[in-house]
């Protein structure tokens, strides 16, 4: 691996520059990386409570995106829940993995924290700095402390603290550019693979997706009745090359492989005129 | 003159006027052809044909069920590729269309027409197009895959610095929009032909020509011309990435949140 050794965590300092809805989307990525952690350290972990922690996980990330749309009473719901289970998480701490279990408090309090915010806007923000930090900072110690014997500590540790830094930047980034407030809501899934260098070995599998052998990127839209002209279609096939391109160009930069035509067709309602589409 | 004598003249006279009106019929729309140039008859041909289209009243007989291209991309590796990439893919398409729609209104200024939603017919023709994108897109996608692993090779990094990264992410919602723009720039185009039409109809169209059309086989589409509608235009550009993901990315007590 290349990265560079020097990387470090996140400060909360530095974190605290965010906007509140980018802190709680940083704090998400933290405990969806830890996540596979969970079931390996504590196989006998009830299903229940892996559902509190994943609704947690999951209740963070939908406000992160929309900040404004659950409801107060299922808010208040999903969090009683996620602080029961980080309570549970505490008392089992001695038995399992203590940063995992902190890494499960700390996803979970990030849950209840964003749900907080949204219920009690005093010292939200604060919070929220607050334990993104501690589940960027326990992630980063559960990832050390579960590495198997047979693996590179320092790498695993280098390739997490690379991971955190790098979502960290881009959110930054973004925020700047997109000149994000504290409102502006952060769809999670832009941040793109939790791993863009590649699993650590010893990690556990991230099994989140059943099937990875299924993926299709569909780009789809409706053509308004066109001149049929010749520099209206090289128009209209520039843009649409243009959008082809900058997909794979970022598939690229993400890490992936890189995309191809899988299929490209157009349905036409029977009582249109079609019109020289073959070369669309 | 004889009984038969004054029927067979009356008859002459009924098969004479009616030639008449059929020479003055086919003159008046030999002046009105004349009128108009090759280009306004097949404005006018193309006009009618829509407002039939856009006007019909059973399902399938609308613009609504124009032609749609979808494109599908997949990965080379899809086995080794985390699918969390086409989703960030699809989150940005997302994101520039809600900056789009947040910050301008296509919406039209008036009703009774909305083009570019709504379903396939049933009845929809289907043209495979994959050979003809392939041929004009495969290389370039194979150009950018060969750049990144000559990139990754010199950094021994798979994925691309941080500005990289959001440099990536900033040229595919600039595409996007530049899609979206062109394609509601066409529809606008569409639009204003309609309307330019409706003008045409309402104030420069000869009055008997006026009556012939609306006695004739285009009822439908004079209807919509003296209508005048305003069409309010829709544009959608969807980017859907399919990955299956397991039910608790999702937990029940989410969803619809």
């Amino acid at each position: 691996m290349a990265s560079d050794e020097r990387v470090e965590l996140p400060s909360a300092k530095e974190i605290a520059t965010l906007p509140r809805w980018a802190m709680v989307a940083f704090a998400v990525r933290c405990a969806q990386r830890v996540r596979p952690l969970l079931e390996p350290a504590w196989p006998d972990i009830p299903n229940e409570r892996l559902d509190a922690v994943d609704r947690a996980i999951g209740l963070a990330r939908a406000s992160a995106a929309s900040p404004a749309s659950a409801s107060e009473a299922h808010l208040r719901l999903v969090a009683d829940d996620a602080a029961r289970t980080a309570g549970w998480a505490v008392d089992r701490a001695s038995e399992a993995g203590e940063h995992v279990a902190s890494t499960a408090v700390a996803a979970t309090d990030v849950a209840v924290f964003a749900v907080v915010g949204e219920l009690d806007a005093v010292d939200s923000v604060s919070h929220v700095i607050d334990h993104a930090n501690e589940a960027a900072r326990h992630s980063y110690y559960a990832a050390v402390s579960e590495a198997s014997d047979s693996v590179d500590i320092g790498l695993v540790a280098l390739a997490f603290r690379t991971a955190i830094r790098r979502d960290f930047d881009v959110l930054r980034r973004l925020a700047e550019s997109e000149g994000w407030t504290d409102e502006t809501g952060v769809d999670v899934d832009r941040l793109g693979p939790l791993w863009p260098e590649g699993v650590p070995e010893g990690w556990p599998e991230d099994t989140e997706f059943e099937r990875r052998d299924e993926q299709l990127l569909e780009i789809g839209f409706k053509l308004p009745p066109m001149p049929d002209r010749a520099e209206v279609r090289a128009a209209l096939r520039k843009k649409l090359i243009g959008v082809l391109t900058s997909a794979n160009a970022m598939h690229l930069a993400e890490g992936g492989s890189g995309l191809k035509i899988a299929k490209a067709k157009m349905y036409s309602g029977s009582r249109v005129r079609s019109g020289g589409g073959d070369d669309v | 003159m004889s009984e038969d004598d004054r029927r067979d003249g009356e008859s002459k006279s009924a098969e004479e006027r009616r030639r008449e009106l059929e020479r003055r019929r086919r003159e008046l729309e030999r002046k009105f052809e004349a009128s108009l140039s090759s280009e306004q008859q097949e404005q006018l041909e193309r006009l009618l044909d829509q407002f039939m289209e856009a006007i019909g009243d059973e399902p399938g007989d609308g613009l609504d069920d124009g032609a749609s291209v979808v494109v599908g991309l997949e990965p080379h590796e899809p086995e080794s590729d985390d699918p969390r990439i086409l989703e960030a893919i699809q989150a940005e398409a997302a994101a520039a269309q809600a900056e789009d729609a947040g910050g301008r209104d296509d919406e039209g200024e008036a009703a009774g027409l909305e083009l570019g939603a709504g379903f396939i017919s049933p009845d929809a023709s289907e043209r495979d197009l994959t050979d003809g994108v392939k041929a004009a897109v495969g290389p370039l996608l194979d150009r950018q895959k060969s750049d990144a692993e000559e990139r990754r090779r010199a950094t021994g990094r798979r994925s691309g610095s941080v500005e990289e990264r959001v440099r990536a992410r900033e040229d595919l919602r600039e595409s996007v929009r530049g899609l979206r723009t062109f394609l509601t720039g066409m529809w606008n185009y569409a639009g204003e032909r309609l309307r330019a039409g409706c003008r045409w109809w309402d104030q420069e169209l000869p009055e008997p020509m006026k009556q012939w059309l609306n006695g004739g086989m285009v009822v439908a589409g004079a209807t919509a011309f003296s209508l005048a509608p305003m069409v309010s235009l829709v544009v959608t550009v969807g980017v859907v990435a399919l990955v299956t993901r397991r039910r608790r990315s999702m937990p029940r007590d989410t969803e619809g949140v």
